[in-house]
């Protein structure tokens, strides 16, 4: 039994290192269509490894995205900037995880 | 009810058919200016296709009401215009030369209102079918 603890933290360890995985928060404005939501969920899709974890429309056209992703994959940068390549404007979000 | 359309015997169609063509343009453009703020883009963004025109479309948004006055101005003319029943005394003395099927007419009609209806729902269908 003993030498399996070693081995569990171990495989822990590893899987932790190789997920890179990281959570970042998009402010979104220009969503003034009730499909513009979509669109830029949509593109955001459309990068490898994203995913959303939550979607909040806000009051004023806007909305926040909070994202997973594999940052050995892809970045905050490429993401705004795919998000602004369908003409919506889109910034980090002040309490981004990362 | 006659399911044909009047054309003078000199080739040009009558004012009432070219009117009725032209609404049924109008209202395919208008059907298509309804659905550019947001199912259009939907679409273009699905199929893979970006650019910053695909924001710029759907600000359109904002003229809804008046692009859906015009589309429906237009469509209820061409309905009109399809559907009027043509009267005998225009076919009786010959100058009725070549009957048109208005069925063309009325298809794109029907195809232009079944758009202009789908524009109109998608902002509460949109959440039923579309997901994040």
């Amino acid at each position: 039994m003993r030498p399996l603890i070693p081995a569990a933290a171990l495989i822990l360890t590893t899987g932790g290192a190789l997920a890179e995985e990281a959570a970042t928060t998009i402010d979104v404005t220009g969503l003034t269509c009730p499909s513009c939501s979509y669109i830029v969920a949509t593109t955001l899709k459309r990068i490898d490894t994203v995913e959303i974890m939550v979607f909040t429309e806000g009051s004023s056209e806007n909305g926040t995205y909070e994202l997973r992703y594999d940052d050995a994959v892809t970045g905050p940068e490429e993401i705004i900037s795919a998000v602004n390549g369908v003409g919506f404007g889109a910034a980090l979000s002040p309490e981004t995880g990362s | 009810m006659t399911e044909i359309e009047i054309e003078q015997t000199d080739g040009a169609p009558a004012p009432q058919a070219r009117g009725g063509w032209f609404a049924t343009g109008a209202g395919m453009l208008g059907a298509l200016a309804m659905t550019s703020c947001c199912i259009l883009p939907l679409v273009l963004v699905s199929l893979g296709v970006t650019g910053v025109f695909i924001g710029q479309l759907t600000a359109l948004y904002a003229y809804k009401w008046l692009t859906f006055g015009l589309a429906a101005g237009a469509l209820g003319y061409g309905f009109w215009a399809a559907y009027r029943p043509v009267p005998a005394k225009d076919c009786g003395s010959g100058t009725c030369a070549r009957p048109i099927d208005r069925g063309v007419m009325r298809g794109l009609l029907w195809g232009a209102t079944a758009v202009v209806l789908l524009a109109l729902a998608f902002p509460a269908v949109a959440p039923l079918i579309l997901t994040f």
